[in-house]
């Protein structure tokens, strides 16, 4: 095995248990309970009143979930992988070890995405359990469209993966991630991503949404009534490309680090 | 033998502030005290040679190396920063075997590896507790295992004896002592210049971020001859002492003052001590001035950097 390999398998198994009892899992966990809580209520009201309409389960599931808490979420573990090893001022022992800078970030992100998978799967998984199960209280049954649960939760993994990417790399590019991650997040996609116009493609938002309503062109219209319209890549295309921001932001990341210098205050 | 390192108009700094100016020494190797008072470089000086940080300006070569980001040099190079980090929730052990894993060793080896190291330490009845029930003197005894565990041909260290009891301050330095005899290079920062001197003669005098004098202690203090020098006398009869001893051209001042119960004795300082000392042999079979002791007060590093920086 190589070094970097060997260096990022050591680093993943060593921040591994340190990523799953920290404040951010704790932070991270609180958050996926959102959905889930929303779901739960949809779920009781659909008891006495029938269930929702189809666009209140669609837009739950992005606004709520892809939109918002898989940013946020991944915002929160992402930005600590390189962020956290600087202002703990530990990144100095690991600097000085015969490894590739990279591996440090590689390894940490591969210790941050098993968390995120675990989080933001069982948060989905719930989700899409307690929506997929509505009924009234004259057993009338809200119709999901075929594969809509499966590409929901690979939107919310996918997701999860991609935005912990770009924050990890800006946390070795940029002093504050987090603020600049904020930035990113509800202003840059928020509103790019809404904007009509090929400027939609510059954003995460863009892909995620092409691989959730990419195979469902019904329910495009539901979306269109709130959202600019768009033209959608198909779910392959959006999955490639989401997997190429991913690397890049990896290997962007990986660059920054193995040039730049971190002075830290003694 | 080649020189461990190897500065070349070193400079760094940190915007409009100079961290290191213009500094050009070469350190052959031993055990060697980098002192200075805070803000000398002292620090920036370490982790240039760290790969910590590049410089602005100049070069630097560690064991042949460019520092910065050398994978080469960190197979050889055992770094103890200064500041007050580590992994809070990982254990003393799980840190040091961590970073032994990191430098390539196998899993048995890091282990037998960081044990031996923390024990060295003395750390070994509370190494497999969180680092963050340690005590700062703890904290900073893993931070020396982890830089020794690979048996370092460089040993680099900052500070290295801060927050350390007396105890643990013997430790270290008996460590360090019985490492730079079996022939590890030592080069440390410390501003404790008693401790420096007990340590080596070797030292590098930096101030202002730039490199004030650098050699044996002696050699150092010989550069200092314009400095006068400070002697302490005891003797029965001071008052007479000191009216004999102010009218040698050598004797730039004489002070009587007051010592343990009535006893007085003299402090004076000397333009040439050596001359100094010539004349007073010549004096006390002379005359009857009851000369019970004399010491040079400032032959310490102490008062050679007091000098120095002043």
């Amino acid at each position: 095995m190589s070094t970097f390999w060997s260096a990022t398998l050591i680093l993943f198994q060593a921040h591994l248990k340190r990523t799953f009892f920290s404040k951010r899992a704790l932070i991270s966990a609180g958050l996926c309970c959102l959905p889930v809580a929303a779901s739960l209520l949809i779920a009781t009201i659909s008891r006495f009143e029938g269930p929702p309409p189809l666009e209140v389960v669609l837009h739950m599931g992005w606004f709520l979930h892809v939109q918002t808490i898989v940013p946020l979420v991944a915002l929160i573990v992402g930005s600590a992988v390189v962020a956290e090893e600087i202002e703990d001022r530990t990144i100095t022992f690991l600097f000085t070890r015969p490894i590739p800078r990279a591996a440090i970030l590689v390894g940490r992100y591969l210790a941050a995405l098993v968390l995120l998978v675990v989080v933001l799967g069982a948060s989905s998984a719930l989700v899409i359990r307690i929506l997929s199960g509505l009924h009234g209280a004259e057993g009338q049954e809200i119709v999901m469209p075929a594969g809509f649960q499966l590409r929901l939760f690979a939107c919310v993994l996918l997701g999860g993966a991609v935005y912990s990417a770009v924050f990890a790399a800006l946390g070795a590019l940029v002093k504050r991630p987090v603020l600049v991650g904020i930035g990113y997040c509800f202003v840059f996609e928020g509103l790019l991503a809404n904007l009509p116009g090929q400027n939609q493609k510059l954003t995460v938002l863009y892909y995620l949404k092409s691989l959730l309503l990419g195979g469902n062109a019904e329910l495009l219209p539901m979306f269109s009534e709130t959202l600019a319209p768009l033209e959608l890549a198909t779910p392959a295309a959006a999955v490639r490309t989401l997997v190429l921001i991913l690397v890049a932001a990896l290997a962007i990341g990986a660059r920054r680090l193995a040039s730049r210098e971190y002075v830290l205050a003694a | 033998m080649s020189a461990v390192l190897v500065a070349e108009q070193l400079g760094r700094y940190y915007g409009q502030v100079v961290g290191l100016n213009d500094l050009t020494t070469e350190i052959a190797g031993g055990v060697v005290g980098l002192v200075g008072p805070n803000g000398a470089g002292k620090s920036t000086l370490l982790r240039l040679i760290a790969g910590e940080i590049r410089p602005s300006r100049g070069s630097v070569r560690v064991l042949g190396h460019e520092p910065f980001a050398n994978r080469e040099l960190f197979r050889v190079l055992g770094f103890c920063p200064q500041q007050d980090a580590l992994y809070e929730d990982m254990t003393g052990f799980d840190i040091v075997r961590l970073l032994l894993r990191l430098g390539g060793f196998a899993p048995a080896e890091a282990k037998a590896r960081a044990e031996r190291a923390l024990e060295r330490l003395s750390l070994t009845a509370r190494m497999h507790d969180k680092v963050r029930t340690y005590s700062k003197g703890m904290r900073q005894r893993v931070r020396i295992a982890q830089a020794i565990a690979h048996d370092p041909r460089l040993l680099v260290l900052d500070e290295p004896m801060t927050g350390l009891d007396p105890l643990g301050r013997r430790e270290v330095l008996e460590l360090l002592r019985e490492l730079g005899s079996s022939g590890t290079h030592v080069l440390f920062s410390s501003h404790i210049l008693y401790e420096v001197e007990h340590l080596t003669a070797e030292i590098v005098l930096i101030h202002r971020g730039r490199l004030l004098a650098k050699g044996a202690l002696p050699e150092v203090r010989a550069l200092l001859s314009k400095h006068p020098r400070r002697v302490e006398l005891s003797a029965r009869r001071p008052r007479e002492l000191a009216r004999a001893l102010i009218e040698w051209p050598e004797v730039v001042s004489v002070r009587v003052q007051p010592g343990a119960g009535a006893e007085e004795h003299l402090a004076l300082e000397t333009r040439d001590v050596g001359a100094f000392y010539r004349r007073l042999t010549g004096l006390a079979a002379r005359e009857r001035f009851g000369i019970s002791s004399l010491c040079s007060a400032d032959a310490s590093l102490e008062a050679v950097f007091d000098y120095l920086v002043t």
